[in-house]
């Protein structure tokens, strides 16, 4: 266990490889997105989802974000990143095999507008929705 | 590896700083080395959380430890190049035993120093020692103050009571470590189970009682347990062991006694979760010790003016901390700005509505019985202190007042028991998990007492030796 790092812990909580997914999403954030001001969007429990995909794990990995329950409405960020899980059934069958879908400001959504948690539009604010296996 | 070199040499400061400290308090000889540490990390701990929760900066916090630590520890090496120590005095004398014996002592001893190099240096797995300790650790370590901790979870009870019924002491002293680049921040506890050791071997003099302390701490499957819960349990945990081995050392008496319990007593005040009932604990020995301080009540001239700046000293500590940790929880509800969850706060009555449940439920009984004397995972331990308080035939006060306390423990579980059913009576049963948490003080006072209890009765490694220190 000597010099396991945080990462590792964490794939030791959560198995199933979500962990590597999560952790692939905030090396994704960090190279591609470095001059955006970035939330996370997260239920604290959301009974369609396992556990992993809820805010507490959520900050655990991606914790250079703010992960919050109301990302959507805060002025303060231009670009909201949602968790979206194939195992949910919201998504197409083209939808999950995608690794994440970048939606801008003023388009439609299908991630944000089948996720009951969120309101159905993102007027002003991108989002990426990470598709989580 | 400059992670580990940093983490010795800001842990080296906090000694250096307790050092100072145990001098101070009158503490001598070796007490004053071995509780060193654990007084540098609770008086740095105490003023970091205090300083935190006045919104001061953290990078203001973490270069003021810093400083102070290695200042401390520049003046002790100066004093030590100064007039070096006489090692001698640290020499050790082993037992001279038999082969058999001598083969038993050296393997057991052996494998304990395996079992602490590898508990000292695991990670922790268990969810809360990440999701939560460990991250608000991090969060702390960037700048988060606590306005920030519940602008997170606006309209979100849940949350909100998951971060802030845990008590923050851990993540302060893990928010050290961040800041410095050290991602293994349970190492910081480290220094604190060595420091328990030495204490503990000073205490004992008997090698016998040593390995027995040390194989109950070290050496047993709860125990292990509690180590894995490096950042939520384990320094909870330590501060308990070190209270009852501060109580036991009849060496430390009067005011030294009363320092270092004012400072161990606060820092274990401030782990408490307030949903378990041994803060009252606390708060009793808070009141008993003014209780004593009153020269009137015991048949002496009164000096009231002592009295008053004595009793000011302990009580208002005290009420500091509580109503601190009560100001910040209050904050907390105003801010997630849901009225209802005022009502479900630790401190409305109305969360007690249900304790009808428990005289309507005979089965209730039955299985809070079974919870506390088999699924309690302190249980083992109170049975071997029961069982070694049976074994030796004591006359000593002392004693019998550590076992009352026991059984006043188990008394309280109950309490906590009846707290869960009343405010949960859907799924305390579920909820009995968090006896884990709960039951460690019970674990920390039956392994001192078990230990302290043995040294009049075994002494297998110990024939021919008097003294080992």
């Amino acid at each position: 266990m000597v010099g396991q790092d945080r990462d590792e812990q964490l794939k030791v909580l959560h198995p199933t490889g979500e962990m590597a997914s999560l952790i692939e999403l905030r090396e994704l954030l960090r190279t591609r997105f470095t001059d955006r001001k970035i939330a996370v969007s997260a239920p604290y429990r959301d009974q369609y989802l396992p556990q992993s995909h809820d805010a507490t794990i959520l900050r655990a990995v991606l914790t250079d974000w703010p992960v919050l329950t109301n990302a959507l409405q805060t002025e303060e960020y231009d670009l909201i990143v949602l968790i979206e899980s194939t195992q949910s059934g919201r998504l197409s069958s083209a939808q999950a095999q995608a690794k994440y879908m970048y939606c801008p400001a003023g388009e439609a959504c299908s991630c944000v507008e089948q996720n009951s948690q969120e309101p159905k539009t993102n007027l002003d604010k991108d989002i990426l929705c990470w598709i989580m296996p | 590896m400059l992670d580990y070199a940093l983490a010795i040499l800001f842990m080296s400061g906090l000694a250096s700083l307790g050092f100072g400290m145990a001098w101070l308090f009158g503490l001598r000889g070796g007490r004053r080395l071995a509780l060193a540490y654990p007084l540098g990390l609770s008086s740095v701990g105490l003023v970091a959380w205090g300083m935190w929760l006045a919104e001061i900066p953290w990078i203001y916090i973490w270069t003021t430890a810093w400083l102070v630590g290695l200042l401390s520890l520049s003046f002790i090496v100066f004093k030590l190049t100064d007039r070096p120590p006489d090692l001698a005095v640290l020499k050790i004398r082993l037992p001279s035993l038999n082969i058999f014996t001598s083969l038993l002592f050296w393997l057991s001893l052996g494998s304990l120093i395996l079992i602490l190099v590898w508990l000292t240096t695991i990670q922790p797995i268990v969810w809360d020692s990440l999701v939560l300790y460990d991250w608000r650790a991090i969060k702390i370590a960037d700048g988060w103050q606590v306005s920030d901790f519940y602008r997170q979870f606006v309209q979100n009870y849940e949350f909100y009571t998951y971060d802030f019924s845990h008590p923050f002491m851990s993540s302060i002293w893990q928010a050290f470590m961040h800041k410095s680049g050290i991602e293994s921040s349970s190492v910081i506890h480290s220094g604190l189970i060595l420091s328990i050791l030495i204490y503990a071997g000073i205490i004992w003099k008997s090698w016998t009682t040593r390995l027995i302390f040390a194989s109950l701490l070290l050496a047993t499957e709860p125990s292990l347990t509690v180590f894995t819960q490096a950042y939520s349990s384990l320094p909870y945990f330590l501060y308990w062991l070190l209270i009852f081995l501060v109580w036991v050392d009849s060496q430390i008496k009067s005011s030294a006694q009363k320092s270092v319990l004012i400072l161990i007593f606060l820092i274990t005040l401030l782990m408490n979760r307030l949903s378990e009932p041994f803060w009252i604990l606390i708060i009793l020995f808070w009141l008993w010790e003014v209780w004593k301080m009153c020269p009137n009540m015991r048949g002496q001239k009164p000096k009231w003016l002592s009295v008053l700046i004595r009793g000011c000293l302990f009580v208002i500590p005290i009420l500091a901390v509580v109503w601190q940790w009560q100001n910040v929880q209050a904050t907390a509800l105003s801010q997630v700005e849901i009225m209802d969850s005022v009502s479900r706060s630790s401190y409305s009555l109305d969360r007690y509505e249900n304790i009808s449940v428990i005289l309507q439920t005979p089965l209730w009984w039955s299985q809070a019985i079974w919870l506390i004397l088999f699924k309690n995972p302190s249980a083992p331990y109170a049975l071997l202190a029961l069982v070694m308080f049976l074994i030796v035939k004591t006359k000593s006060g002392q004693d019998k007042r550590l076992f009352w306390l026991g059984l006043g423990w188990l008394a309280m579980l109950l309490i906590a028991l009846i707290m869960e059913i009343t405010t949960d009576p859907e799924n305390w049963l579920l909820k009995s998990r968090l006896l884990w948490r709960v039951t460690l003080p019970i674990m920390a006072w039956a392994i001192v007492v078990t230990t302290n209890w043995s040294e009049k009765r075994l002494s297998w490694f110990d024939q021919g030796n008097d003294s080992d220190e």
